[in-house]
């Protein structure tokens, strides 16, 4: 028994914390300092537990530091070059105050720098650990890049900003590693796979730009700094992983060449930034094997899961078709439509896209080439129509990559209302309510089987469409005419085969066999529905409980959906019938 | 001291008695002959200038009068235009060291070097200082390569993860790092995934929903503020503070009402007993057979409860089902509890923590009207800022801490005044 009495606040919480002010103390920084070291280090304020007990039994509210982050910093090398810093500024401003230009020329010569090399490789070990953090890293440099010239932030950070950013835009285009796309009012989102990872970024529309009121630049240019840096260590991995050259340049010199565009020394760079031009590669190249090899590995890992095989090969073999979407495609972008998003979407698709070379740099062929598969257009009438390309909306390109397949430019002439263009990080799950539009897109997915029954529909309820606008609806139906009069045809055709087919069945005769197709789809949800059944008998008494309660609710889930499909089904209904008594 | 042994040395200019033999020795003759010839010289042209008359030597002079009068003294007025004393503390110091000059704004670094080197060339060169020159020549070319390496952003040149960082045998970290670096502030991710009713072109359902969350949202925000604005609400008619109320707050402390309320406090104890045990009276005392009898009836009572006890015992076999339904409750609400603390848990992490003293305030929601919608992406009028989106992002994520710009106060008020001019003028 015995010993010192224990004193209040000398352990635990009090301790393990200290408030932003204390630290600053220790580390004798000002701070500005402080938040810059912070934010370079990846140190963060915490929110303990019991603020009563950190703050020494005051309820004031503080900012508060892990004791062991700040012992942590106290030993890093890039407080000495602050406060170099520190000192630097404070000769200058001498200098500067007393008009002795010429020691103020020989102080800023002797400018501390800084490397943030060795703390980026102490903040990701490993290369996936700078990965995870890209996304900040690529909203942040995006949207500096996307700055105009002002005193708010240096111009060389928005260079190298832009800099990096193409460069990794030219990876994705390379790798192939762009999956989904959504276009929002905010911006656009593009998500990409890069080494298993998902990367999900905004790039904001181009339009005038203002700096908004209430957002500290100091903080957010220290971020795009370390940023920027973070991005061009990322990027020099990827390209040489790639095996492409670091820093990038043009694989074939360009074709138009305009003297008054842009300097020569910027010829390069621009047209790099314009993402039309493949990037140089090393000459190794080894991309296809390389998937093989990542999809054995796959399958390597989990050999005894038949399912999950099944599943990555349908995953696989569909970012494949992704991958070649637009392959052997030109594209050709007309003035108004964004041009640097739709050709890094389309060249991420192996397509190829140009556009009038007085517009800009890197267009590679122009407007009358024969050559060109397709016209981007967003403008409600368009003039000298040809007839060997197809004239689509911006909306067409985006929607197409986010249903992996090249969905019928019907619904995207210019001038026709696009259908909704529906976000790609959606998923509905088993038995959840399916949005009609979803499911409209959905079938326009699964292909022309489906269309043809649309089509069916259609000529049911022509009414309804007349009723909207009969003019808009005449174009085009026009313009279905002049469009595809060749897939029309072949329908047509295929339809006599087919009833000549029925014909030929009913008299005995050896006919040629058909191959027999196997829906891959319809087989693994069998398999998988079998499995569950005996799953299910083997769950035990003690979980059946449980188990029927969640299939209940998920019952009763799909059930409130069939509800409502079977009330929109009705209205619908009663829609067509006013319709046909009206017409009557 | 050996000054005084050998014979006094006499220096030209040294005077003596002139009654002395030795002076008259010492002197000399020529001088005696000089004098003598120059006294006769002036007797003989007109006496001797010594024995005259100042008047007879002198001239008064009189034509200087009509002249200038600058001989004559100042007069006060004068006087008064001369520069003050103080005032010459003002003019330059020739004695002083020239101060430096500030360089002029169209200064260009190097000239003044440049100065130096070309009064260097003209001297005659020596072969060392060639090749000193040519080593400063040097120096300097790397200097302003370092300059011009400084000047630029970082550059990134090399793979940075090329190497490992892992110990092959540990598998730990070359370096140590405090645990708390790799875990996450958040489990938010940093791009918010957008509600599909953000689409240029969205489905009428989900921009239905989108709408129906932007009206919530704005609903409670219009509760929020009313409840403030209730909360800071005039009275009632009945409550309002009048005249009465008004004198009563003024005087408050003024008139001394307390001896009324304290006289009445004393008579209330006064009238009511507080002791516990009042004081016995002899009359009231028990006698000897009424504390026999409490005496047995506590004990019977004892037994009584012992009784009780053993007996509640023995049924508690009979009680098992209950007691265990008892203990099984028990259970369940602990189980219970502990999940809905790891629900709790759970969700703390996708929350924004508290981390200074303004809170966190999400942002209001991005969203387009059914009457703003438009048919084109060429149309789209963006909403938000992607920058801001990226500082909120970061705040609700606990990267960094919710800040309110400081706006620059100043030290002292300034003085505001009109000028003579402006004042008479009326409009």
């Amino acid at each position: 028994m015995g010993g010192t009495k224990k004193k209040k606040f000398e352990r635990g919480a009090a301790t393990a914390f200290v408030s932003r002010n204390k630290a600053l103390k220790k580390l004798q920084l000002n701070l500005a300092d402080f938040r810059t070291l912070c934010i370079f280090k990846g140190i963060y304020p915490v929110e303990p537990l019991h603020k009563k007990k950190v703050n020494k039994g005051s309820t004031a509210v503080k900012t508060y530091y892990n004791l062991k982050d700040i012992q942590f910093l106290s030993h890093d090398q890039l407080i000495t070059k602050f406060r170099e810093k520190k000192h630097y500024v404070r000769r200058l401003k001498r200098a500067v105050a007393k008009k002795n230009r010429f020691a103020e020329s020989i102080i800023r010569d002797s400018k501390p720098v800084y490397s943030l090399k060795s703390v980026i490789k102490e903040r990701y070990p490993t290369f996936i650990d700078a990965l995870r953090d890209l996304d900040d890293c690529l909203n942040l440099c995006f949207v500096f890049a996307s700055f105009p010239h002002s005193k708010r932030v240096h111009v060389e950070m928005v260079q190298m900003c832009k800099k990096r950013t193409v460069e990794f835009q030219h990876y994705v285009i390379a790798a192939k590693a762009l999956r989904k796309v959504f276009v929002s009012i905010k911006g656009i989102y593009y998500q990409a796979d890069i080494k298993g990872e998902t990367i999900t970024w905004i790039v904001s529309h181009k339009r005038g730009f203002t700096h908004p009121q209430d957002v500290d630049y100091k903080i957010m240019q220290t971020f795009a700094e370390y940023h920027s840096v973070l991005l061009g260590h990322i990027n020099i991995k990827l390209f040489s992983d790639k095996n492409l050259v670091y820093p990038p340049e043009l694989a074939e010199p360009q074709q138009f060449i305009d003297q008054d565009q842009c300097l020569e020394t910027d010829r390069t760079d621009e047209n790099l930034a314009s993402l039309a031009p493949a990037i140089k590669t090393t000459g190794e190249t080894q991309d296809e094997e390389d998937d093989d090899a990542e999809v054995d590995a796959l399958n390597a890992i989990s050999a005894d899961d038949p399912d999950f095989i099944e599943k990555s090969k349908l995953e696989a073999e569909s970012v494949k078709k992704l991958q070649n979407l637009f392959k052997g495609l030109r594209f050709f972008l007309n003035r108004e439509v964004p041009r640097e998003e739709l050709t890094f979407v389309i060249r991420a698709c192996s397509g190829l896209a140009s556009w009038d070379y007085t517009l800009g740099v890197g267009a590679t062929y122009q407007e009358d080439d024969n050559s060109i598969t397709h016209h981007v257009i967003d403008r409600p009438a368009v003039t000298n129509q040809r007839l060997d390309r197809t004239y689509v909306q911006p909306q067409w390109v985006f929607d197409s990559i986010n249903a992996r397949t090249l969905l019928p430019a019907k619904d995207y002439f210019p001038g026709v209302p696009c259908p909704p263009h529906l976000s790609p990080f959606v998923e509905e799950k088993e038995g959840e309510y399916v949005p009609e539009d979803k499911v409209k897109f959905l079938k326009r997915i699964q292909g022309e089987a489906e269309e043809e029954e649309e089509e069916s529909s259609e000529e049911d309820e022509p009414g309804a469409e007349d009723d909207e606008s009969d003019e808009e609806d005449d174009d085009e139906e026009n313009k279905d005419s002049l469009e595809k009069p060749a897939g029309k045809k072949r329908k047509i055709d295929e339809k006599k085969i087919k009833s000549a087919d029925a014909k030929k069945a009913k008299t005995m005769a050896v006919t040629e066999g058909v191959l027999e197709r196997v829906d891959k789809h319809k087989l693994l949800q069998q398999q998988q529905a079998e499995d569950r059944r005996l799953g299910e008998m083997m769950i035990p008494k003690k979980h059946k409980r449980l188990y029927n309660k969640i299939m209940t609710s998920r019952k009763k889930s799909s059930q409130e959906a069939r509800k409502l499909q079977e009330k929109k089904d009705k209205l619908k209904e009663q829609k067509k019938k006013g319709k046909k008594l009206k017409k009557a | 001291m050996a000054d005084v042994n050998t014979a006094p040395r006499l220096s030209k200019k040294r005077k003596m008695g002139k009654n002395k033999k030795k002076s008259w020795r010492a002197s000399k003759v020529e001088d005696i002959e000089e004098f003598l010839d120059d006294e006769r010289r002036q007797i003989r042209t007109g006496g001797l200038v010594s024995e005259k008359l100042d008047r007879s030597l002198f001239v008064i002079d009189k034509s200087s009068k009509q002249g200038s009068d600058s001989a004559e003294p100042k007069s006060k007025r004068s006087l008064r235009n001369k520069p003050l004393k103080c005032l010459s503390l003002l003019q330059p110091d020739p004695h002083s060291k020239i101060v430096r000059k500030p360089d002029d704004i169209t200064f260009q670094k190097g000239k003044r070097t440049e100065r130096i080197i070309s009064r260097n060339n003209e001297r005659s060169r020596s072969q060392v200082r060639i090749i000193a020159e040519k080593q400063r020549q040097k120096w300097k070319e790397e200097k302003l390569k370092e300059k011009i390496h400084k000047k630029q952003l970082p550059v990134v040149t090399e793979d940075l993860w090329l190497g490992s960082d892992i110990n092959l045998w540990t598998g730990l970290l070359l370096f140590s790092q405090p645990t708390t670096l790799q875990q996450l502030t958040s489990a938010l991710s940093a791009t918010h995934i957008p509600h599909p009713g953000t689409s240029i072109n969205p489905s009428y359902d989900d921009h239905q929903d989108l709408l129906l969350l932007g009206h919530l949202k704005e609903e409670q925000r219009i509760k929020n503020e009313k409840k403030i604005l209730n909360a800071l609400k005039f009275p009632s008619k009945e409550d309002a503070p009048d005249e009465f109320t008004y004198m009563v707050e003024m005087s408050a402390g003024l008139v001394d009402d307390t001896d009324e309320e304290d006289d009445l406090e004393e008579e209330g104890v006064d009238a009511i007993p507080v002791s516990a045990n009042p004081p016995v009276r002899r009359e009231d005392r028990k006698t000897k057979r009424q504390k026999r009898n409490e005496k047995v009836e506590e004990e019977k009572a004892k037994k009584r409860a012992m009784e009780e006890k053993v007996k509640k015992r023995e049924n508690m076999v009979l009680r098992i089902p209950s007691l265990k339904s008892e203990i099984n409750k028990a259970e369940r609400q602990k189980s219970e509890r502990q999940a809905l603390k790891q629900k709790k848990k759970e969700e703390e992490k996708f929350k924004t923590k508290r981390l200074g003293l303004i809170k966190f305030e999400e942002p209001d929601l991005d969203l387009k009207l059914s009457s703003e919608l438009v048919a084109s992406l060429r149309e789209v009028k963006p909403e938000g800022h992607p920058l801001q989106d990226v500082y909120k992002s970061m705040q609700r994520r606990n990267i960094i801490e919710p800040r309110i710009r400081q706006k620059r106060k100043r030290k002292y008020k300034l003085k505001t005044f009109e000028k003579k001019g402006h004042k008479e003028v009326t409009l």
